[in-house]
C-alpha cells in the first residue's frame, strides 16, 4: 500500500493596495494609472531606481480575475532590455522570471545574484492580456533600501480562519505545540537560505469565517483564493501574512496543502488577491512538520522563489547554483518528473515541484540571496 | 493528485486498498481524505457502505470528501444520501454536500438544493445553493 500512499500526495504552488509608506528601509512610489493599448500593453512605466536599491517590486492591478497579466519588458538605465517577454520581438532569455498572474500582477527583481539591478532611470511595460479591452491598472513600486547581509529576518502575520475545531485561535496559537513545532520546522528549512521568522502576530479572522474556513478552487476560479488575501487582518505591514483555513479543496477533490500568491507576492502590500498565502491545517496534529515544510516553501513562492525545476521538466528557475530536473530525466514517461526521477537533481531542495517531508530540506546559496532581499525582509 | 484512470490501471484490489486507507488512522488527515475521494472511481457495495459512514461520522474533513465521492460514484443514487447531510449542523459540509449535489446537474439533486434552501439560515450556504441552482 505505500505506493499508493505515496501517490496520494499533493501541493499547489501561488487591486490597488499600497505598500507600507512607513516602514523604514523601503522606498514606496505611486507610479500612477495606466490603460493598456489594444494589444494590452501599458507602455514604457518609469521607474527611479534609488541608490542602494538592493530589489524592486512593481504592482499592478486590478484587472479582474478572468484576466493574465505579466511583464513584457523591463529595460535598465541603459535602455537595454533587461527582462523580454518570450513573444517579445527582441526576447532573449535572462536570469529573470515573470509569471501569468490573475487579477495583480507583482513583479520583483533581481530573481537571480547572476542577474542584479543598478540605481538609474529604468521603465517596465506590463502586459494585461484583456483581449483587446483597454484596461486601466493602478501601479506602485516599492524600493528595498535597507542593507541586506548574510541573514534576514521575515516576520508573520498568522491569521487564523475557523479553526475552533483544532481548538487554535490567536489566544492559543502561541502556546499550540503543534503549530510552533510547524513555525519550528519551517524555520530550520529556512536556516540553509539564511532567513530567520522574526515577530509572530497572531490574530484571528474577522472576515467571513464561513466563506473561508474551507477555500474552494479550481483551474479555472482561485477567486475564493483571491478574495482572502484581500481581506484587511491588521497585523505588520512589512511581513508576510499567512492565513491558517481547515481546507484549501480544489474542484477535483483533493487537498490543496498550501497556496501562495505569485510568485512573487505582492510583498509588503495589503488588499491584493496577492497579499498572502494560504496553508491547509487537515493535517496540523497529525503531521505538523508536514504543515512547516509546507510554509517553507509556499512561503519561498512568495517572497519570489520558483521550483527548482516545473513538473514536467521544461522550466527551470532563473538561478544557477539550483540543480535541474529536465524532460530528459522522465524515464516512465507519464506526465510529471517524480522524486525517484529527480533524485540528485533537486527532489532534495524545499523548492522541489513536489517536497517531501525529510526529503526535500535544503536550500541553496542562490535561493537565499534571493529570499533575503525581499522587501518584506528586513 | 493521480486520476481515474492511473489508479484503475494499477489493476485488482485498489478499491480495497483505498478502503484500507480511508479507514487508516496511521495514515495523515489528507491521505484518508484523498483515499476516500478516491472510492468514488470505485463504487462497490463496500465503498457505498465506508462513505455513507463517512458522510455521518464526525470527522468533517472526511465527511466532505465522502459527499463528493457519493456523487461522483453513484450521481443520482446518492441524492438521498446527500441529502441527509444537507440538514449537517456543520456548515462545511453543507456547503461541501452543496457542491456535490450541484456537481449532478439533475432534476432530483436540484429539488433537494431548492427544498434545502427553504431552510438553510447560513447566507454563505444560501448563496453557494444558489450559485448552484443556476449552474
Amino acid at each position: 500500500m505505500t505506493w499508493l500512499i505515496a501517490m496520494l500526495g499533493l501541493v499547489a504552488c501561488g487591486n490597488n493596495g499600497t505598500g507600507d509608506t512607513g516602514a523604514a528601509g523601503l522606498d514606496v512610489q505611486p507610479l500612477g494609472s495606466y490603460t493598456t493599448d489594444t494589444g494590452g500593453l501599458t507602455g514604457n512605466i518609469p521607474l527611479e531606481i534609488p541608490d542602494g536599491t538592493s530589489s524592486v517590486l512593481v504592482h499592478c492591478g486590478d484587472y479582474g480575475y478572468d484576466v493574465l497579466g505579466t511583464a513584457w519588458d523591463i529595460k535598465d538605465s541603459s535602455g537595454a532590455y533587461y527582462y523580454t517577454n518570450q513573444y517579445h520581438d527582441a526576447y532573449a532569455a535572462t536570469q529573470m522570471r515573470v509569471g501569468n498572474l490573475d487579477d495583480h500582477l507583482p513583479v520583483l527583481f533581481p530573481v537571480s545574484p547572476d542577474h542584479d539591478i543598478s540605481s538609474g532611470s529604468w521603465s517596465i511595460n506590463a502586459w494585461i492580456a484583456s483581449g483587446g479591452t483597454p484596461t486601466t491598472v493602478d501601479c506602485e513600486a516599492i524600493y528595498r533600501t535597507d542593507p541586506v547581509g548574510s541573514s534576514g529576518t521575515i516576520d508573520l502575520n498568522v491569521v487564523l480562519v475557523g479553526l475552533d475545531g483544532l481548538g487554535l485561535d490567536a489566544s492559543t496559537a502561541a502556546d499550540d505545540a503543534d503549530l510552533q513545532a510547524a513555525l519550528s520546522y519551517a524555520q530550520d528549512l529556512w536556516s540553509d537560505a539564511g532567513l530567520v521568522i522574526g515577530n509572530v502576530t497572531y490574530l484571528d479572522f474577522k472576515g467571513n469565517v464561513d466563506r473561508y474556513s474551507v477555500v474552494d478552487i479550481s483551474d479555472t476560479d482561485a477567486s475564493e483564493f483571491g478574495d482572502l488575501l484581500k481581506q484587511d487582518v491588521g497585523g505588520t505591514t512589512r511581513a508576510m501574512t499567512v492565513f491558517f483555513v481547515q481546507e484549501i479543496a480544489d474542484a477535483s477533490g483533493a487537498t490543496v496543502l498550501g497556496l501562495a500568491a505569485g510568485p512573487p507576492g505582492a510583498a509588503t502590500v495589503t488588499g491584493t488577491s496577492k497579499s498572502g498565502m494560504v496553508v491547509t491545517t487537515a493535517d496540523l496534529r497529525d503531521a505538523p512538520n508536514e504543515i512547516g515544510l509546507i510554509l517553507a516553501h509556499e512561503g519561498a513562492h512568495f517572497l519570489g522563489l520558483f521550483h527548482t525545476s516545473e513538473k514536467t521538466g521544461d522550466v527551470q528557475d532563473p538561478l544557477s547554483d539550483t540543480p535541474e530536473c529536465t524532460e530528459a530525466s522522465n524515464t516512465d514517461g507519464n506526465s510529471y518528473l517524480d522524486r525517484d526521477e529527480c533524485a540528485g537533481k533537486g527532489a532534495d531542495n524545499v523548492m522541489f515541484w513536489a517536497p517531501a517531508i525529510d526529503i526535500s530540506s535544503t536550500m541553496t546559496a542562490d535561493q537565499g540571496w534571493v529570499l533575503r532581499r525581499n522587501p518584506a525582509v528586513h | 493528485m493521480p486520476t481515474a484512470q492511473d489508479l484503475q490501471g494499477l489493476g485488482d484490489g485498489v478499491g480495497a486498498e483505498l478502503l484500507e486507507m480511508a479507514l487508516d488512522p496511521s495514515l495523515t488527515h489528507t491521505q484518508r481524505a484523498r483515499a476516500t475521494v478516491a472510492l468514488g472511481w470505485f463504487p462497490t457495495d463496500a465503498s457505498l457502505a465506508t462513505l455513507g459512514s463517512l458522510l455521518a461520522g464526525s470527522d468533517d474533513l472526511l465527511a466532505r470528501k465522502a459527499a463528493f465521492a457519493l456523487a461522483t460514484g453513484w450521481a443520482d443514487h446518492a441524492v438521498p444520501l446527500l441529502t441527509t447531510a444537507l440538514a449537517s449542523d456543520s456548515v462545511q459540509l453543507r456547503m461541501a454536500t452543496t457542491r456535490a449535489l450541484g456537481s449532478l446537474r439533475s432534476d432530483s439533486a436540484k429539488a433537494a438544493l431548492s427544498h434545502r434552501l427553504d431552510a438553510e439560515t447560513n447566507s454563505a450556504v444560501q448563496d453557494l445553493i444558489r450559485a448552484q441552482l443556476t449552474n
